[in-house]
């Protein structure tokens, strides 16, 4: 699932811990939840508003099913930066909770003096964990096609600020980000929609004066 | 499930009303923006320096009328500001208003305005550490060795994207504010010759040309208002939250500044401010009061005054840092200042090279032993002001240019008066500013240097104009996101079918701000 891709390549494979600030991290998986529904075909991205496919079918993943619930459930057509805005306050959880039940992380909490600092979520087994970045640098890298899927992937990191990580180990730094450009001018105009307002909310943050 | 169901019960929005738990009410906005204001920096610092250097009276005065020449000048910007994305900046409102041309030119003289100020305030901070540390150690430390201290951190800070917590820039605000009211009380019941004396706030004082040309003085200490429109998109009521917190911002800011300016040459005695001014510099405020309250009381006084100091530095930093972002998104400069560090999300290009400009200035100051209060704190919040007063000029121009042609159904008053009534003064003011310029920076009017701010900004403008000309021929795609910073990702999209931009950078429906209509 794109989610839980977007998750694996935003946190280390070993240590589970984050690859990019968290506030883009949010971003990044609301997108991802956003993109799941869209890929599967049970929204429509059209001038900056989120529509609910016809007919409606709700997707069988549990988390997608909740989201696709909730756009459902409202009276009036939302636009795709509020839903970001919307899923990147509990998008994280919803991701992670999905990943714990199908046994790929596990829950961990750091503790001094008995209270919680932090949660991270390590990896269960590391090659899984690691795929999707393996995946991705490796297309970049020797230039070789990628799926829908993959290249919406690539989006998100680019929006994320993670797309140099990917191509940090390239020989020929500018060749993998000429063709990461060439791959995202062929995302159907939804997906590219939808990776724009990724992009812009996460500079926006920043902008905006928010800690 | 059909969307249309009737059967459905009206239900509230669960998305809507999940986004609304975290919108700001009018106290938030309020602090986010005098928290930038930083009083005690302006009443300590800007106040005596002012009186220091221009041998005016007036400035008391002249912080009021800029408060009513401010809260003028929002009526338009705030109703522009509910229409626009990328809203908070000026040049975004130049942009939308007067053009794109028109616009890459004033955010080329923000950049340097900003800079101007940031740098400033080191001159300040120098000094003032200085004293404590010679006042409270006995150690005699120079000015910029203190100076590039807090250049350094503000370095790492800005690097590292660590802004001074909320709560933390709260307390310190209330504080500051605290103490100057405190202050201002004991001055005003202990007046020099025995009666308080009202002479510092005579409106005829702003008639003549020297006082016109103090009130950029004045700008120069609300820098940062303009922030309360980033929060249009934020705010729990966009229509009433950000204009509320607006005018009272100005209202709190303009009554304290002026009442502490006041409150000094009461104490000082009108005839005598001038000279207490020179003879104890930004001392005054401290050393007025001293005889009347504890000394504790001074103490908590200094360090919150370095406080202030420190937070302003931190505060405008952050904004040469994101100003230079949102224009390197926008690929107006090299896009590689549109690229945030992947941890910590902080604008690292624009952060280095802020800090680089800054030492660079810092260095030249202390090798040429210049005086860190005048020729640094003073002439450069001024000539940082003399930008602020550009870019207001211009916006409110752009705002009677907008609504000339999105009439939005905005009062006549909002979109024709005021802020026609705010260009008139505001370009006034402007002209008669770069006439008196070496009168305020008290050199000789046929002193080269007097030209050196408004000869910055000119270059300024004339790079900006000529490089947005050349973007309007050679990258298109470009040109068309001019003004929409961050949001320039979303521009691509935006272009109609034939590949042309739309004529004007309305937000389409996606970008509609929440306005309850």
């Amino acid at each position: 699932m794109l989610a839980d891709d977007f998750f694996r390549l935003a946190h280390d494979d070993t240590s589970g811990e984050l690859r990019v600030h968290a506030q883009a991290a949010g971003w990044g998986l609301a997108a991802a939840l956003l993109g799941e529904l869209l890929y599967a075909g049970r929204i429509r991205i059209a001038d900056g508003l989120v529509h609910v496919a016809h007919p409606a079918v709700p997707p069988a993943d549990a988390v997608a099913h909740g989201i696709f619930d909730q756009i459902a459930a409202e009276r009036t057509r939302h636009t795709v930066r509020t839903w970001l805005t919307f899923l990147s306050d509990d998008g994280y959880e919803q991701v992670t909770t999905r990943l714990i039940r199908a046994g790929h992380v596990r829950r961990k909490a750091s503790r001094f003096l008995f209270v919680t600092w932090s949660t991270t979520y390590v990896p269960v087994d590391m090659k899984t964990a690691a795929w999707p970045v393996v995946r991705l640098a490796m297309g970049l890298r020797q230039r070789t096609p990628l799926d829908e899927h993959d290249v919406f992937l690539a989006g998100l990191a680019e929006a994320t600020g993670l797309d140099e990580y990917l191509i940090r180990d390239a020989d020929h730094r500018d060749w993998a980000r000429g063709y990461l450009r060439h791959l995202l001018s062929t995302v159907s105009a939804p997906a590219a929609e939808l990776l724009a307002h990724t992009r812009a909310a996460v500079g926006n943050a920043l902008v905006a004066h928010h800690t | 499930m059909a969307l249309t169901d009737p059967a459905r019960p009206r239900q509230v929005s669960n998305v809507s009303t999940a986004l609304a738990r975290n919108r700001l009410g009018v106290p938030a906005v309020v602090f986010f923006v005098m928290a930038a204001a930083a009083p005690l920096t302006v009443v300590a610092g800007s106040a005596t320096t002012g009186f220091a250097v221009t041998e005016f009276i007036g400035i008391a005065v002249a912080y009021l009328a800029v408060a009513v020449i401010l809260a003028v000048f929002a009526v338009g910007y705030i109703a522009m500001s509910r229409r626009v994305v990328n809203a908070g900046a000026f040049y975004t409102y130049v942009a939308h208003g007067l053009g794109r041309i028109p616009g890459v030119g004033a955010a080329f003289v923000a950049v340097v305005a900003y800079n101007a100020m940031q740098i400033s305030i080191y001159g300040a901070f120098g000094v003032v550490a200085a004293t404590v540390l010679e006042v409270t150690f006995g150690w005699q430390v120079a000015w910029w060795v203190c100076a590039l201290a807090a250049w350094l951190l503000v370095a790492v800070l800005g690097v590292r994207r660590v802004d001074l917590n909320g709560y933390v820039l709260g307390v310190l605000l209330v504080a500051e504010i605290a103490v100057a009211v405190v202050f201002d009380i004991v001055l005003l019941t202990h007046p020099a010759d025995g009666q308080v004396s009202f002479a510092a706030l005579a409106p005829g004082l702003l008639l003549s040309a020297g006082a016109v040309a103090l009130l950029v003085g004045g700008i120069a200490g609300f820098a940062g208002f303009e922030m309360t429109a980033v929060f249009s998109e934020e705010a729990k009521d966009p229509q009433r939250t950000v204009p509320r917190a607006t005018y009272l911002a100005i209202g709190i800011i303009g009554v304290l500044y002026g009442v502490s300016a006041w409150a000094m040459t009461v104490a000082a005695g009108p005839d005598r401010i001038v000279q207490a001014a020179r003879d104890q510099g930004t001392e005054l405020f401290f050393n007025l009061a001293a005889p009347h309250v504890p000394a504790a009381l001074i103490d908590l006084g200094h360090l919150l005054f370095l406080t202030s100091l420190f937070a302003a530095l931190l505060a405008f930093h952050n904004t040469v840092s994101r100003y230079l972002f949102a224009l390197g998104r926008e690929q107006v400069l090299p896009g590689r200042l549109g690229r945030t560090s992947r941890r910590t999300g902080a604008p690292k290009l624009g952060s280095l090279l802020q800090s680089a400009t800054a030492a660079a200035v810092l260095i030249l100051y202390a090798a040429a032993g210049w005086d860190p209060i005048t020729h640094l704190f003073f002439w450069g919040g001024i000539g940082g002001g003399l930008g602020i007063l550009i870019l207001m000029a211009a916006t409110s121009i752009a705002v009677v240019g907008f609504f000339a042609r999105h009439r939005h159904g905005e009062p006549v008053l909002r979109r024709l008066i005021a802020p026609v009534l705010a260009a008139l003064i505001l370009t006034a003011t402007l002209v008669v500013t770069v006439a008196e310029f070496g009168e305020l920076l008290n050199i000789p009017n046929s002193s080269p240097v007097r030209w050196a701010f408004p000869a910055a900004y000119a270059t300024a403008i004339v790079l900006g104009v000529g490089w947005a000309l050349i973007l309007r021929t050679a990258r298109r795609s470009v040109y068309a996101a001019i003004g929409l910073g961050a949001d320039s990702s979303t521009a691509a999209i935006r272009l109609s079918p034939t590949g042309t931009a739309q004529p004007d950078l309305i937000p389409g429906p996606a970008f509609t701000k929440t306005s309850p209509r």
